[in-house]
């Protein structure tokens, strides 16, 4: 049953039942620690729930009623870069065995762990004796890695199985979807049924519910349907149908899908359960049903006009595309990611293939004709924007235009099929090549743009200190590329990395905005065709913790002594740039804690850099702090007069410490709770940050709509902020001074 | 104070479909109002007409004040209040405050996602009534002469500064919006409270407020503002008698680049000069000039291409057509690698072009992508905003733009604009790698 490999391996424990947000970050603190130390990423779970042996069954409805069943979950840790996921068959034999042979037989002799990942309240062994104190102890008798998860919140709930389950049991679908970290989903496959819905008008697709998933109670539901690679938006009737069905009719899932007109007897209906609109009703006579049916179609469809949450709307082979609908804007966006991974030696070359790639295609090659087919369709824009994600590199192209003009036609419909022209045919020659002309010109600015990078003193100097605060890592490899390589590129390096970007690279398609029928099909279409043109390969996973890797920092690191650099410009005015390290990694539910130090430290005027460093001691006029998201750190940042730097540093260094130290003002720590929340709403209305936050949710494999997010700020408190503050430390000062230039 | 004391006229823009309300109070305060429901995020600006060049100005004496001292104001009134820090008490209401000075104007801003009427009284009070005492205005001055410092180190805003002092001999134009070190250590309590008075009155205020709000809410909080105000005459800027040749042809920067940079600047004689103009007329000229020079030396155009083929100019390239009552200029450039040679290439070749006639399509074209422009533009709160109160500030009203697009033509624009064929009235400004030869 075990794998008895002798590698050796990072452990999760636990029955993980419905993998919601509290396990997830188990199990990518598990994976990040695992790809750390060059550990097997295992999961160790049972094969039922060990309280179905507990002599006090507290909650019979969970031995054999689940968030999820164990192939859904197998496949879900797998998918989320689980290495192995080992089954162990909780019988009475298996419950009868000591806390401590557990751990040395279980885990340190069959998996070979090097480190152990439990939740707050997990126990284990007989009569569940086994906790996180005797955990603990063992490990470091042992020599093994021990970690105990805090607990998850959002606003005052505990996220844990049990209450998902009584949510769902309750039909509150949005406030299970809130711990569970997606929608509750049910599937099966299509039956016929008396066809009495499509005489109706209204054909719908029935399944049978699965007998040992948690269901929610008879009713009309909200719904997304996925069927194959496409998802629909949909109701569901959940329920016996009283009006047409005699008393005992089986508990059926009818849903009828929006957009499609589709057979789907014998097909796998996956059906998500958004919202609960009515519970089920019996109606007189058919007639009354067909009406009420009618108003909840046009109820689901309003609801779901209002929804602007994205959602994955289909996976063409490799390529998921996602969707976030709104009609409050005038503008749309489509988005296409590639994203591989940051080397010093790729970077450059995919790096001009984004500016070539937008530059012309095979039926416009001239910029100037892109150009004018842009500025007809009212003033589109089609760019790209090179980006890293931690040692990722991430080639964005969009196209941004109006959803549509006053005549009735879509210039995003028609800027999109341009953006698509141009991915799948370049302007290259009979070979397969760019012109050299091309390169030359796109090499050119490329170029310049680089060199250009200095000309911005506040860029350049968190730049620098960035990378030496990320040391030997890609982390710190500049997005853009280096000038030296950008020289020696030549045409066929470029056509290398088009191929390469595109068949190995993680692709992604996103669209925000009021996209239709029949702009969205169009779009399916043109993924078809690109994932059609780039058949095979292997493209790179997405394991958020792992794939984007955050920043090692290690033991090792977190006791070096930090760095000072000093760089001589010509300049007039001083710039300093502190990096700490020690902030939650990206994917964590801990980064809300960061948004909110970072908030108090410089983020907002009433912070302390700004209260103090600036308002009341003078020292700058540009001060702030940011986030370093992908690499785990802090960054401080002020041009300050060159007689006070040191003055300045030291001011700075202060306002952390006085986080540390729990010395500050309330009115910092609720004016930051207020600035964030508001940043948080306000986000939504902007569809270019809405879109943007959608798509940094999904690198860190997190998605988050508005009210989670509050609910998750809800839950910091000013401890957890001190408490972060307390684990910062300053890596890297990098200071910037006017003198004889030092190159 | 009554609601009899508001006139009220609203307006709806046919291709938009967005409506504004305009409430003028009768002591001339303007609050212009965009309703959006369903928008969370809520906008308020305020506008004064007053900026870096109005340096002289009568009201009921002429005063004559530092370069710099518009700047200094907004800092003062910005950042701090009789209550004690503004930025403070606008974070600790939730909303996000900024504010920023032009040539020609001080915008203030906020936006709030909840509890705005709050955050709008403090900010009103703190433009309508701000603590100038001298302790608070020495407190501001480190930090402008920080702000001062960050922009010398900047390329982009010396390169622009430095063009400004070639097309200008003795227009304020020609001066830092901020001033420089010896004019703000010059800036007295007495000239803050100077231009306080005569430009920031209720006649003089302009106020807009974008979102799901109710406005008819909000006039309390406006006449309260306004309760007690002094009578004060409002200011005139005094115009400047700037001769129309430029003041030096070129303009040289060294400094710690990593890749130099120009800009070159022509400057159009015809402004503060010959009868003078409507708002709506110089609107409509502002309009007509960005329209025409976007079609000729925009990214559809050839003049752009060749240029960009060749490697001297980047995507770093830009061009502003300015047109105020006493000064405008068409300023362009960028980043480039070999900054002389793109700075003569560029007049030459705009002078070409020009000269070899105009194509009414391409000009139709950036027409059509105007529009679009301006209809994607209302999709932002802030950017509904400040279109709003740059309408108004510019003497016309943010749906007047549909109209004016439609109402230009390709002959009037290049009649106007055909001030870019004499050589004599341009400048370049040059920014090189320090130590270079």
């Amino acid at each position: 049953m075990y794998d008895a490999s002798a590698r050796a391996a990072g452990v999760g424990l636990g029955y993980f039942d419905g993998l919601h947000r509290g396990h997830m970050e188990l199990v990518r603190t598990l994976l990040h620690r695992s790809a750390e130390r060059g550990l097997v990423p295992t999961v160790l779970t049972f094969d039922r729930h060990p309280s179905s042996l507990a002599s006090t069954q507290r909650s019979a409805d969970r031995t054999t009623t689940a968030l999820m069943t164990l192939g859904e979950k197998q496949a879900m840790l797998l998918d989320a870069g689980v290495e192995d996921v080992v089954v162990q068959a909780f019988d009475a034999e298996f419950a009868g065995m000591t806390a401590e042979r557990f751990l040395d037989e279980y885990i340190l002799e069959r998996l070979h762990a090097r480190l152990v990942v439990v939740g707050h309240d997990y126990r284990f062994g007989k009569g569940r004796a086994g906790d996180a104190r005797l955990l603990r102890e063992w490990g470091s008798r042992k020599g093994v890695e021990v970690i105990v998860m805090e607990p998850v919140r959002m606003g005052d709930t505990l996220v844990k199985s049990t209450t998902i389950r009584n949510l769902l049991a309750a039909g509150q679908m949005p406030e299970a979807a809130s711990l569970l970290g997606r929608g509750y989903t049910l599937s099966g496959v299509v039956v016929p049924g008396r066809g009495l819905a499509r005489r109706l008008g209204f054909p719908t697709a029935n399944f049978r519910l699965p007998a040992d998933r948690v269901l929610p109670p008879p009713g009309i539901y909200r719904s997304r349907a996925r069927v194959g690679e496409r998802t629909y938006e949909a109701v569901t009737n959940l329920g016996y149908r009283p009006t047409v069905e005699a008393a005992g009719a089986e508990f059926l899932a009818e849903t009828c899908l929006f957009d499609a007109d589709l057979d789907l007897y014998g097909c796998t209906l996956e059906v998500e359960f958004l919202e609960k609109i009515r519970g089920e009703e019996k109606f007189d006579d058919v007639e009354g049903l067909r009406e009420q049916v009618l108003r909840d179609i046009d109820r689901a469809k309003e609801l779901h006009r209002l929804d602007e949450n994205g959602w994955t709307l289909a996976r063409i082979g490799r390529i998921p595309v996602q969707v976030l609908r709104s009609s409050r804007f005038r503008t749309a966006l489509c988005t296409v990611s590639v994203r591989v991974p940051l080397e010093r030696a790729s970077a450059s070359a995919n790096a001009l293939l984004s500016r070539l790639l937008v530059s012309g295609c095979a039926r416009l090659p001239e910029r100037t004709e892109v150009a004018t087919e842009l500025d007809g369709l009212y003033g589109a824009e089609i760019h790209s924007a090179v980006e890293k994600e931690g040692d990722l590199q991430v080639l964005h192209f969009t196209a941004d235009a109006l959803a549509r003009w006053t005549d009735g036609s879509s210039p995003i419909a028609a800027t999109s099929a341009l953006l698509f022209e141009m991915l799948l045919t370049p302007a290259f020659d009979a070979y397969g090549r760019y012109d050299a002309t091309t390169v030359e010109e796109e090499r050119q600015n490329h170029l310049a743009e680089i060199a250009a990078r200095e000309n911005d003193r506040t860029r350049h100097v968190i730049d620098r200190c960035t990378e030496r605060f990320c040391g030997d890592t890609p982390h710190g490899l500049e997005e853009d590329g280096e000038a030296d390589l950008v020289r020696a590129l030549d045409p066929a390096a470029l056509s290398a990395a088009y191929e390469r970007c595109f068949r190995e690279g993680a692709v992604q398609v996103h669209l925000a905005g009021a996209w239709e029928e029949p702009a969205v099909s169009a779009v399916l279409d043109a993924v078809r065709r690109l994932e059609a043109r780039f058949p095979g390969g292997r493209r790179l996973p997405l394991h958020p913790a792992v794939v984007p890797a955050p920043l090692p920092d290690g033991p090792e690191r977190r006791t070096a002594a930090p760095e000072t650099v000093l760089e001589y410009r010509k300049v007039e005015q001083a710039r300093v740039c502190l990096a700490y390290s020690g902030a939650p990694a990206y994917y964590s539910m801990d980064t809300i804690v960061m948004t909110l130090l970072n908030s108090m430290l410089g983020g907002d005027a009433h912070s302390l850099l700004f209260e103090k460093v600036r308002e009341e001691e003078g020292l700058a006029y540009s001060i702030f702090s940011a986030p370093l998201r992908y690499q785990g750190g802090l960054l401080l940042s002020a041009g300050v007069p060159v007689d006070r730097t040191e003055e300045a540093l030291v001011s700075m260094r202060r306002q952390v410490a006085a986080l540390a130290a729990d010395d500050f003002p309330d009115r910092v720590f609720e004016s930051s709770v207020r600035m964030v929340e508001s940043a948080l709403r306000s986000r939504g209305d902007d569809l270019g940050a809405l879109a943007a936050a959608d798509q940094g949710g999904l690198a860190a494999g997190r998605r988050l709509r508005t009210d989670e997010g509050l609910l998750m700020l809800r839950a910091v408190t000013r401890a957890r902020v001190v408490a972060l503050a307390g684990r910062l430390a300053e890596r890297t000062c990098f200071v910037q001074l006017p003198g004889e230039d030092d190159r | 104070m009554s609601r009899a004391d508001w006139t009220l006229s609203t307006r709806k823009d046919a291709m938009s479909g967005e409506r504004m309300d305009v409430r003028t109070h009768k002591s001339g305060l303007v609050l212009l109002h965009i309703p959006k429901p369903g928008f969370t995020r809520a906008f308020a600006g305020f506008a004064v007409p007053y900026g870096s060049v109005h340096t002289s100005f009568e009201a009921g004496s002429v005063h004559r004040v530092p370069d710099g001292t518009a700047h200094y104001l907004e800092h003062c009134v910005f950042t701090r209040d009789e209550h004690g820090g503004l930025l403070s008490a606008m974070s600790a209401t939730g909303a996000h405050a900024n504010a920023y000075t032009t040539h020609t104007h001080t915008l203030y801003y906020f936006t709030a996602t909840s509890a705005f009427e709050p955050a709008f009284r403090r900010m009103l009070g703190a433009v309508l009534h701000p603590a100038l005492d001298r302790e608070r205005v020495e407190a501001e001055r480190p930090i402008i002469l920080s702000e001062l410092a960050m922009y010398r180190d900047e390329p982009d805003s010396r390169c622009f500064t430095g063009l400004l002092e070639g097309l200008y001999a003795v227009h304020p134009v020609r001066v830092d919006i901020g001033g420089t070190a010896e004019t703000v250590a010059r800036i007295a309590a007495e000239d803050l409270q100077a231009v306080h008075s005569a430009f920031y009155g209720p006649s003089r205020l302009t106020v807009a407020i974008v979102g799901d709000l109710d406005a008819e809410a909000l006039l309390p909080s406006i006449e309260d503002a306004l309760e007690g105000m002094p009578d004060s005459p409002a200011g005139r800027a005094l115009a400047v008698d700037e001769p129309p040749l430029v003041a030096s042809a070129r303009t040289e920067i060294r400094m710690d680049v990593g890749m130099p940079s120009f800009l070159i600047g022509i400057k159009d004689p015809s402004a503060g000069r010959g009868t003078p103009q409507s708002p709506r007329e110089l609107a409509v000229r502002r309009r007509a000039g960005r329209l025409l020079f976007e079609t000729l030396l925009g990214s559809t155009s050839l003049v752009f291409d060749g240029l960009y083929a060749e490697g001297l100019l980047t995507d770093s390239f830009g061009f502003h057509y300015l047109c105020e009552p006493d000064f405008a200029f068409l300023a362009a450039g960028g980043e480039s690698p070999e900054p002389e040679r793109a700075a003569e290439e560029l007049l030459k070749r705009l002078r070409g072009a020009f000269s070899a006639g105009l194509d009414a399509r391409a000009f139709d074209t950036q027409r059509k992508a105007a529009a679009g422009s301006f209809l994607r533009g209302l999709d932002s709160i802030e950017g509904c905003g400040m279109s709003a109160l740059h309408a108004v500030l510019a003497g016309i009203d943010l749906f007047d733009y549909p109209e004016i697009y439609d109402s230009m033509d390709l002959e009037s624009a290049a009649e106007w604009m055909r001030f870019v064929l004499d050589e004599d009235l341009d400048s370049v400004s040059i920014v090189l790698p320090a130590g270079g030869t």
